[in-house]
């Protein structure tokens, strides 16, 4: 049988989740990830580094984000056509859900209303947790509507 | 779109399981279809015809 990889099947555990074709696929975020927690550690303890050194090293991590990105793409070709239509609704609420909360943020911090940590804005850790928040909560509705 | 889908099925002893493998699809769709909150594309419609040997107007009917 053909795997499909459902946001179903992802989240209930059905047996028929190509787990490879998920871990190419997080594969990509994973090193987006690290490349980016490495980089920012490393132009933290290197000032005196020469600019165009410091200026790859910073977008090194967008080239596993396109790749990240790719595989998105090329896993929602792979959905049926319903799937495909769930994961684009959910991934548009996931999207500006990010982009509203990202807003609510900066018009608090300009009334001076106290943040914490939130106080620079969400920040790319912020946004990627708040739309993987999102992205979850769409999947879930988007689950029991089409049961 | 009203549509005779889980006539079909039921008719043949198969689970939507069986028929979302038979179309290539997920379970997900062919229980949207069957409980008319996703109308099909024209290539899925044409393949579900295809199987069930009938023409496409005796399987999905817009009017009724």
């Amino acid at each position: 049988m053909k795997k499909l990889n459902t946001i179903e099947s992802l989240i209930l555990f059905s047996g028929h989740y190509a787990w490879k074709k998920d871990f190419r696929l997080s594969l990509w975020l994973l090193l987006a990830g690290a490349s980016y927690g490495a980089g920012v550690t490393w132009l933290r303890n290197a000032p005196e580094a020469g600019m165009y050194l410091r200026l790859a090293v910073a977008l090194f991590p967008l080239l596993p984000t396109l790749l990240y990105i790719r595989s998105w793409m090329r896993f929602m070709r792979g959905l049926d056509e319903l799937q495909r239509r769930l994961q684009l609704e959910v991934w548009l609420f996931a999207a500006l859900g990010t982009v509203l909360t990202g807003v609510v943020i900066s018009v608090l911090g300009s009334q001076a209303v106290p943040l914490g940590p939130l106080a620079g804005g969400l920040g790319v850790g912020g946004s990627f947790f708040i739309m993987l928040g999102l992205w979850t909560v769409g999947s879930i509705i988007a689950i029991r509507r089409y049961r | 779109m009203k549509n005779r889908l889980k006539e079909l099925r039921t008719e043949r002893d198969w689970s939507q399981g069986d028929l979302a493998d038979e179309l290539g699809v997920s379970r997900q769709t062919i229980n949207a279809i069957e409980t008319e909150k996703y109308d099909p594309s024209l290539p899925l419609a044409f393949s579900i015809a295809r199987l069930f040997k009938k023409p496409i107007e005796e399987i999905f009917n817009p009017e009724k």
